[in-house]
């Protein structure tokens, strides 16, 4: 039985240029197994508590999944409305962040590997 | 028969960099005051660095350096630089200083990700190097990095710093299959940090968690529609 779904108006406004029908075809797909759908993984640091899912090779979708954020003892980070009401389902995922947050997005242009020259091989690998 | 060097970074290459540098000019921060230190310093420790692990065959900094006016220098920093002053990690004033924001990812990301087993090495690597120069001042640091005796790509055997040409290549990028050792980093750290180094990334999260704290939060009719 999938989870419930709740989105944040940041994720609502994050995806407003994004394919309806395709957006909820993969929201659903995420709803139906958060914790392994499109290459779901617990995330660090400040987002310590929330799940980075693959939209397209680029973008990604940052949700929560509630019953995870208890389990793991997580509601202290960066609490959402629900960790804090003790009556809450548990089976709530709720998408709070969405965007292309690539390596390459925002920041300088960079072009990929691919020149190559010539090293002495006199060099040995080894360090003194 | 001649070997093969990689001149340029990828984007998830300088991804890690970006990471490991901060670690690294963190560590120098909290062992010389209030500052990280001034460009020359960044870049000699930076140098230092990459030097002890592209040397040792390990890929965990990937950064181009060369002999320049001041020593060892890589234009590669300029985007590290960059991208850490824009993601609000690094400031920039009269020395570079990492923020608050910075030491709080530096700290996790060497307790989760270099203090990881199969990452010990570079750890203990990173530190060995930030206890012995991190304390020198930028002139003692030059003093002791011209002094050195180090590799360079094109030239066999070892030389001084301070007498290699100008523009000698000292280092250049690991591919994962010619090194003994690769900074390992789970696919979960390696999203957050694309976050974590993303100039909106942090601000657009903490709006969602205030929409879900203040209720601004909706079911699947509004997916796709206007709110």
């Amino acid at each position: 039985m999938p989870y419930e779904a709740r989105f944040t108006a940041q994720f609502l406004r994050a995806t407003r240029k994004e394919d309806a029908d395709e957006l909820r075809r993969i929201c659903e797909e995420i709803t139906s197994e958060p914790y392994v759908a499109r290459g779901s993984e617990p995330l660090s640091y400040e987002w310590a508590g929330f799940r980075a899912a693959v939209f397209d090779r680029k973008k990604r979708i940052i949700y929560r999944i509630c019953e995870e954020c208890i389990r793991k003892h997580q509601k202290g980070l960066a609490p959402l409305a629900c960790c804090l009401d003790p009556n809450r389902p548990e089976r709530v995922v709720t998408f709070v962040d969405f965007g292309d947050y690539h390596a390459s997005a925002g920041r300088r242009s960079l072009t990929p590997a691919r020149e190559y020259g010539v090293v002495n091989p006199e060099v040995p690998p080894e360090c003194d | 028969m001649a070997g093969y060097r990689r001149l340029e970074r990828t984007d998830r290459d300088r991804l890690l960099d970006s990471a490991v540098l901060l670690y690294l000019w963190a560590g120098a921060q909290s062992r010389a005051g209030d500052a990280a230190g001034d460009r020359l310093k960044l870049a000699k420790l930076a140098f230092l660095a990459a030097n002890d692990l592209y040397w040792n065959r390990i890929k965990a900094v990937n950064l181009s350096f060369f002999r320049y006016q001041f020593g060892p220098f890589s234009r590669d920093l300029y985007a590290n630089w960059d991208e850490l002053t824009a993601a609000g990690h690094l400031v920039e004033e009269e020395q570079f200083r990492v923020t608050e924001q910075g030491q709080n990812l530096a700290r996790q990301f060497g307790e989760q990700v270099l203090g990881a087993e199969p990452n010990a090495e570079i750890r203990h690597r990173l530190d060995c190097l930030l206890d012995t120069y991190a304390p020198l001042s930028t002139e003692a640091l030059l003093d002791r990095v011209y002094k050195m005796r180090c590799r360079a790509l094109d030239l066999p055997g070892l030389h001084t710093v301070r007498d290699l040409p100008m523009y000698t290549d000292l280092t250049g990028v690991l591919d994962a299959s010619e090194a003994g050792l690769v900074l390992a980093v789970s696919p979960g750290w390696e999203v957050s940090l694309e976050l974590a180094f993303h100039p909106d990334a942090l601000a657009n999260l903490q709006t969602g968690i205030e929409d879900a704290r203040q209720g601004r939060v909706f079911g699947w009719e509004a997916l796709g529609g206007a709110i």
